[in-house]
Order: C-alpha cells, then sequence, then structure tokens
C-alpha cells in the first residue's frame, strides 16, 4: 500500500497537462518498451540502476501511467520482444547469456534458454565461449521460434545467427556473412519464411535475407538498395514485406529477386529517428520529428510517402533530449515513447495529443463477441452507437471490413484459415474510439 | 508551528550526522577481517615509513595498530583458514608463504614453493595446511599445484598459455577454478581437487569475468571485482549469471569487494570522481540497492572488508598521492535509512526470477 502512495506521489508530480496534451513522464530508466493492442497494456524493461524496478519488466496501465504489475527477469535487460499473438514476452540481456519468456497472463518467467549451448561456433584455437544475443526478432505465428544475433560477451564478435525452435537451437546456423556485413538487427518477412538482417555503418547500408529451413537457417543474398547512407544506428521495422527504416525509406522486400526501394518519408529535421512505426490506426508511416524545442511525430502517407500531418508531443530543448529511441501507438492520439538525452538513460512519456476526444470504449460500451473459439460463426451484439467491424491478421493485415447496424452482426468467417484474428468494432460518432478483441477459428 | 521546525530541524539534524571516517596513513596493499577474533589484518607496502614489509593487527572499528610482524619481504595475498584460526601471507616475489598463528598473532611456519613466484594461492576448508597454489614467474604462470604440510603433490596441471592467477574453491572442497586475469579472453578453467594433487576439470572457458582482476566465492557462486557473477560449478558448463551495474557508478576498475552475509549484499567500495563509496547490491538478484558516500578524496580502492551492519574498512590510494590508507568507516542512521528505504522498495517483489 505504501508503494502503491508513493508512485502516486511521484506520478503526481510528473503528470503534466501543456497545451491540451496530457504527458505521463514515467520516473525511471527504461532500455525498451512494447504495446500489447490486446491487452490494453504498456511493457517496459527498466534499467539495472532503479531502485524500485531495476532489472524487472514491468506492466503499465497506459491511462494512468501507473506500474500494475513488475517482475524481476534477470540482470540488464536489453530487448523486449513480444510475440504475435501477444501472450508472451521474450527478453535477451546486456551480458548475461540468456534469453528468457514472460507470460504475460500469469506474469512468470515461463522458459530459460541458455545460449551457452553454441558454443561450438567459437574459432578454433580459442577456448570454448558462453554467448550473448546481442539482437533478435520472434518469428510469427510461433510462440516458441526466434532468431538470433549472437556474440562474445563484452566483445563484439559476430558468432553467429541462429534459429532458436522446438526449446533448442536448431544444427544449421549462419556462421559467416559475406564481407564481414553482419546483421546487427532482424525482423521476419514472408511470414516468418526469410528473416531479414541489417548492417549499417558510414559507408554502407546493407540488408542480408536469411531463409528458415528444417533445422536451422540459411544465409541468401545481400542487398544495398539504399544506398546513401548515413551513419545511424542499424534499425529497421516490417509491415507486410515493406521494409522501412530510420532513414525513412521504404522498401518492397515482397520480391524475392531483392528490394527495390518504394520512396522515402522525407524529414530534414534534427535528430535522429529511431522510434517510428507503420500505424494500421493511421493508415501510415510515422516518424519522430525533433526541432530545436519540441518533439513532433509526423504522418506519411503509406502509398506517397508525404508527410500528410504532424502532432506536437512536448516542449524540450534539444540539449535535454537528443533522441526518441522507441514509439509505440496506443490509440489515435495516444503515444508512448522512449526518450533521452544521447546514447544515455531513456525514459518513457505516454502522449494524449488530444485528452478530450479519442480513446478506447468504456468497458460498458463495449459489444459482446461469441462464442470463441468458433468454427466459423461469428456473433457481435452491440450498442447503437457501434459502427463497422474490421477484421485483421494476426499480422495486423485488414481482411474484412464490415458495417453493421450496431444492434447485432452475425458474421461467417468459415472461410478463414484456423488460428487466431483480431477484431476491432468502431464507434458511429467518434470514428477514433474502438474496441479490439481476440477471436480464435478452429 | 515552532516545535514543529524544532522537531525537523532535529530530524534532519540526526540524519545528517554519525558517519565518520578514521584515516590511517598506513601503505596496505591488502587487508583482511577476521570475526572470530574481531581484529583486521593489513599487508603493508615496502615504502612504508613506519611499517614497512609488516602484517599488523588492527582494531577493525578505529584503526589502532596493536600488534605487526616484520616480513623477509613484501607481503602480498592474504587467506585465513576456515577456522580462522590461521592467516597465511604470500609475498609479491618469492617462494614463500608464511602461516600465522592468529590468537598469539606470530609466524609459526613457512612453505617455500620451489624456486617459483606465488600468483595466488587458496585453503582448503578441512585441512587447513593443504594449499593450492598457482605458481610462476614474472607474473606468468607454470602450474597449479597442491602443498599438504608443506610437501608437493604429484598430480599438477600446467598452466599451458593461459595466465592463471586467481583461485577460487568450491563450497564443498572437490573443485577449484583458476580463473586467468591477466588476457582479454579471460579464461576460466576448473579443477578437480585429489588427494595427491589436481587434475583439469574438462575445457578451458573464454569470457567467463571479463575484466575481472580478482575473484571471490559466496557460496557457489563466484563474483569478481567488476560485478560478474559466475555459477562456475554446478554445471559443466560456467554460466555467468549476472552482472551488477557497477560499472555506471565507479570510474575506475579496481574496487574492493565482499559479500556480506550481515547485509544480504554485495558490497563494493569504490571510488567515484574521486569520491569514495560503498556501494550494495541485492544479494540474490543482483539489484542496486544504495551507496554510503565518505568525506575523503579517494582515487581507487583496493580492499575492502565488513566488519559488521554499521563498521567498513577500505584500503584505498589517495587523491594525487602516491600512498595507500587505511579507511575505518561507520555508517550514519542516514546511510542506513537510504538502505532501508531501497530495500523495503525492493522488497515489493524483486525476487529472483521465476520465483
Amino acid at each position: 500500500m505504501i508503494k502503491k502512495y508513493l508512485i502516486a506521489i511521484i506520478f503526481s508530480v510528473f503528470i503534466q497537462t501543456c497545451f491540451g496534451r496530457n504527458v505521463i513522464s514515467l520516473p525511471f530508466v527504461a532500455t525498451d518498451i512494447g504495446y500489447s493492442k490486446m491487452r490494453g497494456k504498456l511493457y517496459a524493461l527498466v534499467d539495472a540502476l532503479d531502485p524500485a524496478y531495476g532489472n524487472r519488466i514491468v506492466e503499465i496501465n497506459p491511462t494512468t501511467g501507473m506500474v500494475e504489475r513488475s517482475l524481476y527477469v534477470g540482470t540488464e535487460p536489453a530487448f523486449l520482444r513480444l510475440t504475435s499473438d501477444e501472450e508472451y514476452a521474450w527478453i535477451t540481456f546486456d551480458n548475461i547469456p540468456f534469453v528468457r519468456r514472460i507470460n504475460l497472463d500469469s506474469f512468470q518467467v515461463d522458459k530459460n534458454v541458455y545460449l551457452g549451448t553454441t558454443r561450438q561456433y567459437v574459432a578454433q584455437g580459442h577456448g570454448f565461449s558462453t554467448i550473448l544475443a546481442y539482437n533478435f526478432t520472434v518469428l510469427p505465428d510461433d510462440d516458441n521460434s526466434l532468431v538470433l544475433g549472437l556474440q562474445q560477451p563484452f566483445n563484439f564478435a559476430f558468432d553467429a545467427v541462429t534459429l532458436y525452435k522446438n526449446d533448442s537451437m536448431q544444427p544449421v546456423y549462419i556462421k559467416n556473412i559475406p564481407q564481414g556485413y553482419y546483421p546487427f538487427c532482424f525482423e521476419p518477412l514472408s511470414r516468418g519464411n526469410y528473416i531479414l538482417g541489417h548492417f549499417q555503418s558510414n559507408l554502407n547500408n546493407v540488408f542480408s535475407r536469411m531463409r528458415k529451413v528444417e533445422n536451422g537457417i540459411e544465409f541468401v543474398d545481400m542487398n544495398d538498395s539504399t544506398a546513401d547512407a548515413i551513419f545511424m544506428r542499424n534499425f529497421f521495422k516490417v509491415h507486410n514485406d515493406t521494409v522501412f527504416n530510420a532513414q525513412g525509406y521504404v522498401l518492397d522486400a515482397s520480391d524475392t529477386n531483392g528490394l527495390k526501394v518504394l520512396g522515402k518519408c522525407e524529414n530534414q529535421r534534427i535528430g535522429d529517428r529511431h522510434g517510428f512505426a507503420f500505424s494500421q490506426m493511421h493508415n501510415a508511416y510515422i516518424y519522430p520529428n525533433l526541432t530545436d524545442h519540441s518533439l513532433y511525430l509526423t504522418f506519411y502517407d503509406k502509398n506517397t510517402y508525404q508527410a500528410r500531418d504532424s502532432v506536437l508531443l512536448f516542449e524540450y530543448p534539444f540539449y535535454q533530449l537528443m533522441m526518441m529511441l522507441e514509439l509505440e501507438v496506443i490509440d489515435q492520439t495516444k503515444f508512448a515513447v522512449l526518450i533521452g538525452k544521447d546514447y544515455g538513460d531513456f525514459y518513457i512519456n505516454i502522449v494524449d495529443t488530444d485528452p478530450n476526444g479519442t480513446g478506447p470504449m468504456q468497458a460498458d460500451q463495449q459489444p459482446e463477441v461469441y462464442p470463441i473459439p468458433s468454427t466459423g460463426k461469428i456473433i457481435v451484439d452491440g450498442s447503437p452507437l457501434h459502427k463497422r467491424i474490421c477484421l485483421y491478421d494476426i499480422m495486423g493485415k485488414l481482411l474484412l471490413v464490415n458495417e453493421y447496424d450496431g444492434i447485432k452482426a452475425e458474421m461467417d468467417l468459415g472461410n478463414y484459415q484456423p488460428g487466431l484474428y483480431l477484431l476491432e468494432v468502431i464507434d458511429r460518432n467518434h470514428k477514433d474510439i474502438s474496441y479490439t478483441r481476440k477471436i480464435v477459428l478452429q | 508551528m515552532m516545535h514543529k521546525t524544532l522537531l525537523l530541524s532535529l530530524l534532519l539534524i540526526h540524519l545528517c550526522v554519525g558517519a565518520q571516517t578514521i584515516k590511517i596513513d598506513i601503505d596496505a596493499y591488502r587487508m583482511i577481517y577476521s570475526p572470530e577474533h574481531h581484529k583486521a589484518y593489513a599487508a603493508v607496502e615496502s615504502q612504508d615509513p613506519q611499517y614497512p614489509n609488516s602484517i599488523l593487527q588492527l582494531n577493525p572499528l578505529n584503526g589502532t595498530v596493536e600488534k605487526h610482524i616484520a616480513l623477509n619481504g613484501t607481503p602480498f595475498i592474504l587467506r585465513q583458514t576456515a577456522d580462522e584460526e590461521y592467516l597465511y601471507v604470500s609475498y609479491q616475489q618469492g617462494p614463500a608463504i608464511t602461516k600465522i598463528e592468529l590468537a598469539g598473532f606470530t609466524a609459526v611456519n613457512e612453505l617455500t614453493a620451489g624456486n617459483s613466484s606465488i600468483l595466488d594461492f587458496a585453503v582448503t576448508a578441512d585441512d587447513d595446511n593443504t594449499l593450492l597454489v598457482i605458481r610462476g614467474d614474472q607474473g606468468y604462470p607454470d602450474d597449479i599445484v597442491m602443498y599438504k604440510n608443506g610437501v608437493l603433490q604429484p598430480k599438477q596441471v600446467s598452466a599451458g598459455f593461459e595466465y592463471y592467477s586467481a583461485l577460487s574453491i568450491r563450497n564443498n572442497g572437490s573443485q577449484v577454478y583458476a580463473h586467468d586475469r591477466c588476457t582479454s579472453g579471460s579464461e576460466g578453467l576448473l579443477l578437480n581437487i585429489l588427494n595427491d594433487g589436481l587434475e583439469a576439470h574438462g575445457k578451458i572457458w573464454d569470457y567467463q569475468m571479463p575484466g575481472s582482476s580478482f575473484i571471490k566465492n559466496h557460496g557457489d557462486l563466484l563474483y569478481d571485482d567488476s560485478g560478474n557473477v559466475l555459477d562456475a560449478f554446478s554445471d559443466s558448463i560456467p554460466k555467468l549469471v549476472a552482472r551488477m551495474p557497477l560499472y555506471r557508478i565507479t570510474d575506475e576498475h579496481r574496487t574492493g569487494f565482499e559479500y556480506s552475509n550481515i547485509h544480504g549484499s554485495y558490497v563494493y567500495g569504490h571510488a567515484l570522481n574521486y569520491k569514495c563509496y560503498i556501494s550494495f547490491f541485492h544479494g540474490e538478484n543482483y539489484n542496486y540497492m544504495g551507496s554510503f558516500k565518505l568525506d575523503k578524496e579517494i582515487e581507487i580502492v583496493y580492499d575492502l572488508a565488513v566488519v559488521d551492519a554499521d563498521h567498513f574498512i577500505l584500503v584505498g590510494l589517495h587523491y594525487s598521492g602516491e600512498n595507500k590508507c587505511l579507511l575505518f568507516y561507520t555508517s550514519s542512521s542516514k546511510d542506513r535509512l537510504v538502505l532501508d528505504t531501497k530495500a523495503s522498495l525492493l522488497k515489493a517483489g524483486n525476487r529472483k526470477w521465476g520465483d
């Protein structure tokens, strides 16, 4: 109880309302964040030095900024990745050779993967070594499959890109990448059958394509299609096999012959653009836009890549804020950002850019959706305010839009493959207010 | 209102006073505390004007030198026997190890390890006359051997191309971990302890405790001066299980460190911006719990011992000085409040993962 009061007091000091925006600044340093749309929770890894939440994963209510649950996960947690069904979070660490999985229902560690089993990769003539994961991705549709980049501890000596599947490291792995362009980060393509890696220096900007095979992963080819490399962090994201990176380039990765530049979200403002996203809700690429005294988010049309709108998050002198590391879209007007000065400590800010306008549907207005699981028919029992039902697959791809009277809708989804889907119900009067529900087709 | 102000002032005064640091200008290299005898023992360098090449017995609370033994060389490493009846002392140069009986504080025996120097040694828990020794020359190890009652045992392990220079014995006495603190690879090797010597157990492991110079053990976990924690013994593969973020709060690699049962914490003495600190990390989940700031300007901390809940001894190098000193620190109620507050925050559920 004392802890709750303490946190409430701290939060109340930090909560500020400025120019019609609500900004909640969380009082701890975080290393990574991830938002679960289905759970409506923001998850963060907290820096080792924090006295209350150090070395923990915390579950945050994005409306209040309150930490609702927390769990010690190990020293110096580094990267957080949610599984595509948002049932689990995988975590890597800066200096210990483990990867751990958190069950987000029970909020307990349910898998502890020791990476030392990859010791056979170490070069001849050395002793054997335990191995760290320097970055990784979780493959879609499988909560227990990871592609991991491995290195020797405390010393970036590339060791391998490997596939962890079915509770073990797979024997086929990538030990050499041509020209030493070892990828620093990974994202899945083609529903996880291909994996894209990225290497960047001040001269090179190289994507590596890798392929999942029966017992592991193999190298396919390289692509240097973005050409004019600017020294920025190795970072890119993928949406429906469209790749977009920190520099604003958008590339088509669906062609097996290589990546093709589709366009660029132009942005001449100062600051690194690490925290960026494609938002299904906004149907736009979103990039941070850091001027010398303010942080904006700029929305780019998904077809033309032209800036169509910007929203001010908060004012901040540039010497106090040098970088936005992560961006999570919570709803139409609410965003969680991880910001910091230079490459130092990063803090979570949750910003509601229009606190009086939009948000998630109130509990008493939410429709009933049943049966779950279903063999095909889904009934949505709503209120007169409800207008539209959208069906998405687990990758966020829009599959179906159904306008309805808001009272009751019966949908036949028998033509869709068994699996997990997201069903979104949108409010009639306030198109930005919606309710999302996970459904299972058998 | 006046009463409230007065009470608040008294509370602040109470919180802000009480910490005390006694600095003794003795050029010590290492120091050790014996709870059994409630004495501190310090190995003093050759350049100390008053007690060169000596072992001192000190009052652990105020640093008063009670007794001293003059040695025939500069003492290097201090090891107590498990029952704290004896203290072994090796030398910075030369093959001797001197055995000191602590009750009477007299040298009772001397072992000679051939023509080599002693890079490190450890005393087995079940026999205070059995020593495991890294022998070498000019800082380069030759082999790791066992001496029983001063007699070299036949089974020995060659150091090969590794630079082993620190030893730590498993709690059950069956194995010893040899650490290479000299190369960037930070190799480690497990050795089985036999009746008649030592044998290598398995492979040499790279990058075990990177950057560390000295290692100690807490149960079967090894920890070092950089905050690394290694599970060296529970499996055939040593696992780096934690790294306390010490590197974030110190600007010198070298630290004094010790696990404290009293505090349930790993305790590190270290310097930051020429100030001296004692920092605490949780004994089970390794979280940072807070620091005490000493009012002395120190460039490097070389050693640390925990006397009790409120008393600590450090070996430090003076800021802009050449000689080291001993610091006897008594914590204040404010220190304890800081530590208790952070401990209570952690208590909210910062257990080991999976608990």
